[in-house]
Order: C-alpha cells, then structure tokens, then sequence
C-alpha cells in the first residue's frame, strides 16, 4: 500500500492521548505548514465538539471535510495500546477510522466513501479488524472490502 | 388453571413486554389487584424460582424481569410440574385416562390408587368432572366401584383434544426429535407420513395450527381404536353432512385414501364416519397452495368477511385497504366458518399472550364476532378464534399499513461519516422511517428547496440553527436509549398526523 492509495493502514501506532491522535492525523493531511495542521487539528475538535463520532465500543470515525485534503482518503490507525481516557466522556479507544474528504471531491469518490461507511454498520466486521492480530490480516479485511 | 396461577402468569408477562423497570402502581392496574397482593406474588414468584431472584425490584423505579433467567424458567416449568399434582391437574389425567377408554368402564379403585386421595375427595372429583363434561354432552356413569363416560364418539374426541394438554403445546417440526413428549414414536412418525401425503394429493402446505389439529385427530384416532372396537360408535352421521362431502371429490377422495391408509396400518377394519370425520377436519383447515385459490368462495364467507372489514375500521378508527386483508382474512373465515358448523375447536396457543399484547383489537374483534354470530344466525365465536382474528387486524397495525412512512433526513458535518453508517442501522430498526437523503449540516438551509416534506431530523451533530422540523439528536453509536429516544419521537409524529 504506498502513500496514495485510497485506503491506509497505520498498525500498532504509538499514539497515547486524543491530541497525538489529532497530530497525527493533521500531518497526514499536510506535512509541513504549520497553519494548516492547526487549522486540521481545530477542525477535528470541532467536529467532536458537535457530536460524538465514537461508531462502537472502541471505534472513532473523526472525520472532516477540508480545502487542505489533496486527495480524499480514508486512514486505519489501529493502536499499539488502547487510550483510555480519550476525553470525559469516551473510554478505551482502540482503533480510529478517519475519512479525510477533499472538498468538492467527485460523486464517484463520494459514494465510493458512503459506501464504506456503510460496511461498519457491521458489528462483525468491526469486531474482526479489533482483533486482528497482524496487520497482513488487518489489511487482508480491507481488501476485502 | 387457578386466578392466581393466572396472575402469576400475567404479571411474568407484562413484565416480559417492557424493557425497562415498571411501577407497582402499573402492576396493580393491569391485575386488578392491591399492591400487597402484588407484593406477595413477586415474592412467591421469586420464593418459587430455585435459581434466584426472576424479578428485580429497586426502589423508586419498580419492577423488572431478569430476562435470562425467565427464558430458563418457561423451559425448566413444564418439567417441574410433572412431579406434583395439583387437584386440576389430578382430575385432568383421571378425565383422560376414562377418556381413551370410553365406554369402558375402569375400577375407580385403579383409576385413583396413585394419587392417595380419600373416598370424599374422589367424590367431589366425580362432581367436578362430570361438571366439566356436561361441555361436551358426555356423562360420566358410576356402576359397581367403576367409572365411565358415555356419549358420541364425535363429542368424546373432541374432549380428549381439550382436555390432553399435550395436544395444545407440540409442534409438527419438532415431534419427530423430541423425547419429552409421551407419544407413541411409530404412531408420529405414520401420521406425519399421512400428513405429508395430503399435502402432495393436494399440492398445498397445512399451516400451524390446523397441522397440529389433524395429528391430533388422527392420533387420537389411532389410540382410541386400540382401545375399543370401532362398532361402539353411536354416532349418526348427518345426511346433509354427506351429501357435501361427496360433493366435494377432491378433499373426500383424500380423506377416503388416508382412512384406508390407517386401516391397514392398524390391520383392522374402521366405520365409514372415520372418513367423514376426517373430511371435516379437511374442510375446516387453512390451506395454503395451488388448490385454494382455484375454491372460490362463497357469499357467506364474503359478507362475513366484509363485515369483519368494516366494522373493525370503524371501531379501530383507521382506513383499512380493503385488498391488502381481504384476500388474507377470507382464508381464514372460510374455514372458521366450517369449524363453527362442525364444532370443532382450534387451540390458540398465543391467546393470553395476545389478549394481553393487543388488549383493544381483541375486545373490538370479540364485539364485532357477537355482531357477526347474530347478523349471520351463526354459532358463538369462541375466544380461541377471536384471537387469531385479531392477528390479522394487529398486523396491519403493526406494519403501519395506514400510515404512511416518515420522511427521514439524517445529517452530519460531512454527510459523509458518522451520516452514513446512520443510515444503515436505523434502516435496519427503524422500517417505518423513509430515509430521503443523507446531508451536511451546512446545506441546511437547502432542505426547503429540496425536501420541503420531510418530516424528521436526525443529526450526529448539534444543530445550531433553529428548524421547524421534527429534529433528534443521536450518537453514530446508535444505542438503546438513543433508540427508545426515536421510538417516542415517532409516536410523537403519528400523534400528530
């Protein structure tokens, strides 16, 4: 999987609270302005802000839609070690799905996303990419797709 | 059974329907009893239960079941009771013992011997019985230390039917596998054969539960003719009665082939009125298939069935399309009408559980049904039948047929995320909602221009901008409570229309 697809998985990421989470996300979208990544970084708590994105017990779905999105992506980050407290309300997360949107992207890319967003309505399926146990089979589940 | 066996039998149930804790009060409401009373049947309930407390009380909120231990509790009760014999229950299997035998007479000496009972208790049984079959125009007759029932054979199977419990609790799939149950493994296995070919003759499928009626009949068909010699009969067969069937060539050649079948599966000769007998049962069961639709049906059965219509659209205050059931509860009527005439009684297994479930569509069905009887000089309808009447009018209730499905926007900051995978899972619960569009919060105020009728917001996101819109707040994680949040929401919109 190289830097462009449409999908990305990062596995057993190191990340500890909400706000590395938020950074990383941010770099992802833009590695090197620094505006730019604040701007990600405020949209994200914006979002959140307005309404949980927890989609199960253990899964987030940040998602946004920006300007800044090169190209429409969406990102697994499934943690090395869950973080516990993600804010006052919300425990234990595990794994974060986040859809990066590129505004004005194309109907094609759009439905192709909603598409997506669809299949986690599946607990199974949901279940199966917190268990894996190596990110060949985690990945293995995305293909799928 | 007892009124308070009754109760206990109530109460489990209603607690069963809610989800949540419910009130004493409540409880003492739909009893009709004191709060003490309620009290003290929880507690004998939970006194009774070996493996805990079923009920859970807490204090300000009420009462609530422990669902898996009351799953575990209908399964575990039948077996319980087995060991024990309450007087009912005692009366029960002397009736059916005498029963099977009729009219032969059994020493009351061995009939009572295994339940230790005195000579005034045995004589008080004998009242209550003989009480109990005046039902059925049977007498019970006392001769030199023995007892027997006398009356038409007809009259003596449909009491066995009644009265042998097990009769009222099998089902066909499961009777071939399950050991629990008494029967005699040969029998059950020649009868369902038996069943099968009237279903290929006739190219149909005998739904639950005139199914469970023709087994019944035909085993006990079976046992009695063991039992006594065919020639007791004195039942006469009606001239009216036989002319109709043999009208009807197709149903009688069934019955005659399956008689036959029994005859030589009993090696022994069986009088005529079997294959009348059987004809009835024929005539009087719903079928399903290919050989249904080409029967037309008769005026009776279409007025009848019109008058069920109408006055239940009445009573129920909804427009009922006339199609939609027509079709469906004349099906029904058809062969309720026939069982009417022929007195034969279907069991309705479901009856408390829908007397309780759809207390108002059962009341109205049982006026319109006293309505029907006298409109139509027809015979009583009994409860059993009211009760499988009122399914048909619930399922248009229940599948709102009468109203129209809610226009449904869901939204989220994208319309693309949390949004979506909304959708998915209230479309799953939610059938009655008609999801028109997914959007973002900032096309609000396109929702005029493009679905001015939606009738319902449902939002991942806080929305700041006031709508005059039907508008709920839910997590993607859709829950429980964000779901019973829903449900109170579409109540609140049908209040409205």
């Amino acid at each position: 999987m190289n830097d462009n697809s449409f999908y990305q998985v990062y596995f057993n990421c190191e990340l500890e609270t909400k706000k590395e989470v938020h950074n990383f996300i941010s770099n992802i979208v833009c590695q090197n302005n620094i505006s730019i990544k604040e701007e990600v970084v405020n949209q994200l708590i914006r979002r959140e802000k307005a309404g949980s994105t927890l989609i199960a017990e253990h899964v987030m779905l940040p998602h946004i839609e920006s300007d800044h999105v090169k190209n429409s992506q969406i990102i697994f980050i499934r943690l090395a070690k869950p973080i516990l407290t993600w804010d006052d309300h919300i425990e234990d997360i595990r794994l974060l799905i986040v859809l990066l949107l590129k505004r004005s992207e194309s109907e094609h890319i759009k439905k192709k996303i909603s598409l997506f967003t669809r299949t986690l309505a599946d607990e199974e399926y949901l279940n199966r990419l917190l268990n894996s146990k190596e990110k060949y089979n985690f990945e293995q589940e995305i293909i799928r797709i | 059974m007892s009124s308070k066996d009754n109760r206990e039998q109530k109460l489990l149930l209603f607690l069963s329907k809610n989800q949540d804790y419910v009130k004493s009060e409540n409880l003492t409401e739909i009893l009709n009893v004191s709060q003490k009373t309620v009290y003290r049947l929880i507690k004998k309930i939970n006194d009774d239960h070996e493996g805990g407390s079923l009920i859970l009380s807490e204090k300000g909120r009420g009462y609530k079941l422990d669902y898996e231990k009351f799953i575990n509790y209908q399964k575990i009760n039948k077996k319980y009771k087995e060991n024990q014999f309450s007087p009912s229950e005692r009366r029960k299997r002397i009736m059916e013992e005498l029963l099977l035998y009729s009219p032969k007479p059994i020493n009351i000496y061995r009939l009572f011997n295994k339940y230790y009972v005195g000579d005034s208790v045995i004589f008080n049984d004998e009242q209550v019985m003989s009480e109990e079959l005046k039902k059925y125009n049977l007498t019970l007759e006392r001769k030199n230390k023995t007892l027997a029932i006398l009356g038409e054979e007809f009259n003596i199977r449909k009491a066995i039917k009644d009265i042998i419990e097990i009769f009222n609790i099998i089902d066909i799939d499961d009777l071939k596998n399950n050991k629990e149950l008494n029967f005699n493994k040969y029998d059950v296995l020649f009868i369902l054969d038996q069943l099968r070919n009237i279903e290929e003759y006739l190219a149909i499928t005998i739904p639950y539960p005139y199914n469970v009626n023709i087994f019944s009949h035909l085993y006990i068909l079976l046992s009695r003719s063991r039992k006594i010699p065919a020639c007791n009969f004195t039942d006469e067969m009606a001239k009216d009665g036989i002319k109709n069937m043999e009208n009807d060539p197709v149903l009688y050649g069934v019955a005659k082939v399956i008689v036959n079948n029994i005859k030589k599966y009993l090696n022994s000769d069986l009088p005529d009125i079997e294959i009348y007998f059987l004809y009835q049962y024929l005539v009087s069961s719903r079928m399903q298939g290919s050989f249904v639709q080409t029967t037309t049906l008769s005026s009776e059965v279409i007025q009848v069935t019109k008058v069920y219509i109408e006055e239940m659209s009445i009573k129920l205050g909804i427009d009922i399309e006339k199609q939609s059931i027509f079709i469906d509860l004349a099906n029904h009527i058809k062969p309720m009408l026939n069982r009417l005439e022929h007195k034969i009684r279907i069991r309705n297994n479901l009856l408390s559980e829908i007397k309780t479930t759809y207390e108002e569509i059962f009341v109205d069905v049982t006026n319109v049904s006293k309505f029907v009887s006298e409109k139509f000089s027809l015979p009583t309808i009994n409860d059993d039948e009211n009760g499988f009447i009122t399914l048909y009018f619930a399922k248009i209730i229940e599948t709102s047929q009468y109203q129209r499905p809610i226009k449904t926007l869901i939204m989220c900051t994208t319309g693309i995320g949390t949004s979506d995978l909304l959708k998915v899972k209230v479309s799953k619960k939610f059938p009655e909602l008609e999801i028109v569009d997914v959007m973002a919060t900032r096309n609000m105020q396109m929702i005029k221009e493009k679905h001015a009728d939606v009738e319902l917001i449902l939002s991942t996101v806080h929305m700041e901008a006031e709508v005059p819109i039907h508008y709920l707040l839910v997590s993607a994680l859709f829950t429980m409570e964000d779901q019973k949040r829903l449900q109170k929401k579409i109540e609140e919109i049908y209040l409205e229309r």
